[in-house]
């Protein structure tokens, strides 16, 4: 059997965070009542004039500069009719020749390629569409206008990748850029990212194969599934010597099947022109200058920085830039003084869980570094750091006080340590007997030993170094 | 301009409009009468565009929400409206999505 090549490309939506539509005052916000959110302009009453939303704009053009492409200073919306009961006025506003931006990539690791650059064609603006929900009523089609108007920019790569799995380590690092500069949400469960793909296989270096288009996928890990059957699907009828035909696929995560959508919503054309209501965008070179320059520090640089200035391993380094409140958190914790990779370890191991289950970060920054500065000093073990850290989140006492009142302050009194020690030796000569005979491994038991007494308070560092003074000196 | 009956045919499709066959040569010529009508702008003599500068730009909004009220309520206007849904008969086309 012959080779073939797979090759995808994918458009992206994503709702762009305002709180009102893109060309009307009505709230963008997700979960109102059915039809809340409606007014003139976007239920498309004769007369109502739309007047784009400045900060839809600027979250678009912010989006373009952290992808690396071109904002272009002239952009044109259009209109794109086509007759659906989701869209009032009978066409879509989007950007049609003139789009708000062009080129651009997206970096992310392929499992079989390694760091790939994956090409953005381009990037532009456009409202959404209503939402249908059919046979609810019996025969009937239901409308839900309130998503109808709210702003979405249009990601679309080039046929650049080459796997489902690469699919999806794009699309990974896209959200991940595009919720890291505030542009989006980017919840494929409240609708504010949705993915279509295109997929066609090929000889290796000929002539691209017809593609076909996957809709319906509700989720990334679901867009790599369906990319894998329809892949197959396709593999299917060319190794039989068959024909790729061009349609749209519907993806059925239950089945896991593809299957097409009817024919006729296919032959789209759909007579875009300018939006006579609409003069074209135009941005100034300084406007521009002004929404680079709001742009965070994006997750790969702060990834090779956490590398290189903070000496974290890579993998390290992967997990506390993955979001930015992560990496905001790790870094106050180092700039209140702990040491970075202490820090790392502690906002992975401890602060992490409870993050991720809740969405913040219940012990301070500052408190957590007065905590590892602790464990620095000795006065608490890393185990009883710990048990501290639990109590720390339920309120805003400082770690040394919840230590002391937890009495987890590690006895460091030489009289009282010599006191356990001498008696642990005396209660176990035939241990001792055999740590001094050549079995070093016996130390841990007897400071295991000594720990008990002191009921976990004792310094295990100065309880070894204490009891080795001890069997070598007697 | 011409526009044949496929023409014709491709319109009304494009307009979800059902057309008879037997209409279809009489509409063709009506409206082949209104595009040529509106094609008589092109021979009026025009001043020359402005030239090109800056472009105007459309004026943007602050985002705010503050929408303009409707004046009747959805169910006044809409044809069919069920808690607070509009309906539309369901048209056979839509099964795909
Ligand atoms: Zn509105």
């Amino acid at each position: 059997m012959t080779a073939w090549e797979t090759v995808i490309g994918l458009e992206v939506h994503v709702q762009l965070a305002t709180r009102s539509k893109l060309f009307c005052g009505c709230a963008a916000t997700f979960g109102a009542d059915p039809n809340r959110n409606v007014c003139p302009v976007c239920l498309g009453l004769p007369g109502a004039l739309p007047v784009p939303n400045a900060v839809a704009v600027r979250l678009g053009a912010r989006a373009a500069l952290a992808l690396g492409s071109t904002v272009h200073p002239v952009s044109v919306f259009a209109r794109k009719n086509y007759f659906y009961p989701d869209l009032p006025k009978g066409y879509q506003i989007s950007q049609f020749d003139r789009p708000l931006a062009t080129g651009g990539e997206v970096r992310c690791e392929s499992p079989d390629r390694g760091l790939v650059a994956i090409g953005v064609t381009r990037l532009h603006l456009e409202e959404d569409a209503g939402k249908l929900i059919h046979d609810w009523v019996p025969g009937r089609t239901a409308i839900d206008l309130n998503r109808a108007g709210v702003p979405l920019a249009e990601i679309v790569s080039e046929p650049d990748l080459r796997s489902p799995t690469e699919a999806r380590a794009y699309l990974g690092v896209l959200k991940q850029v595009l919720v890291y500069t505030g542009v989006s949400e980017c919840s494929m469960e409240k609708g504010s990212l949705r993915v279509d793909a295109n997929i066609s296989l090929r000889r290796p270096g000929g002539p691209l194969g017809t593609k076909t288009e996957l809709k319906n996928m509700n989720s990334f890990a679901n867009v790599e599934r369906a990319l894998e059957i329809e892949r197959e699907r396709q593999r299917t009828i060319l190794d039989g010597g068959g024909r790729v035909e061009q349609v749209t696929l519907l993806f059925n995560a239950d089945a896991g099947t593809v299957r097409p959508m009817r024919g006729k919503e296919e032959s789209h054309d759909y007579r875009y022109f300018p939006d006579p209501d609409l003069p074209p965008v135009v941005l100034s070179r300084a406007w521009i200058d002004a929404a680079r320059a709001e742009l965070p520090e994006l997750p790969e640089a702060k990834r090779s920085r956490f590398q290189s200035a903070h000496g974290l391993s890579p993998y390290d380094a992967t997990v506390l830039s993955a979001e930015r409140p992560v990496a905001d958190y790790f870094e106050a914790v180092v700039r209140a003084g702990a040491d970075p990779k202490t820090a790392a370890n502690w906002v992975m191991g401890e602060s992490m869980p409870g993050y991720n289950e809740v969405g913040a970060f219940a012990v301070s920054a500052v408190r957590l570094a007065g905590l590892i500065g602790l464990v620095k000093d000795g006065t608490v073990s890393h185990p009883a750091a710990k048990r501290v850290f639990g109590e720390l989140g339920a309120g805003d006492e400082a770690p040394h006080a919840v230590a002391t009142r937890l009495g987890l302050v590690q006895v460091r009194d030489d009289a009282q340590l010599g006191a356990w020690v001498t008696q642990v030796i005396a209660e176990h000569p035939a241990e001792v007997e055999r740590f001094r005979t050549g079995e070093p491994k016996l130390l841990a038991f007897l400071v295991g030993q000594v720990m008990k007494k002191s009921r976990g308070k004792a310094d295990p560092k100065a309880v070894s170094e204490r009891l080795l003074t001890h069997l070598e000196a007697s | 301009m011409t526009i044949s009956p496929d023409d014709l045919v491709r319109i009304a499709r494009l307009a979800e409009l059902d057309i008879a066959e037997a209409d279809l040569r009489r509409l063709a010529g009506e409206l082949e009468g209104i595009v040529s009508y509106v094609g008589q702008l092109t021979s009026l003599a025009s001043a020359d565009p402005p030239a090109a500068g800056d472009p105007v730009g459309v004026v943007l909004r602050e985002d705010r929400v503050d929408p303009i009220p409707l004046d009747r309520a959805p169910a006044d206007f809409a044809p069919e409206f069920q808690d607070r849904f509009f309906l539309v008969p369901r048209l056979p086309a839509m099964d795909g999505g």
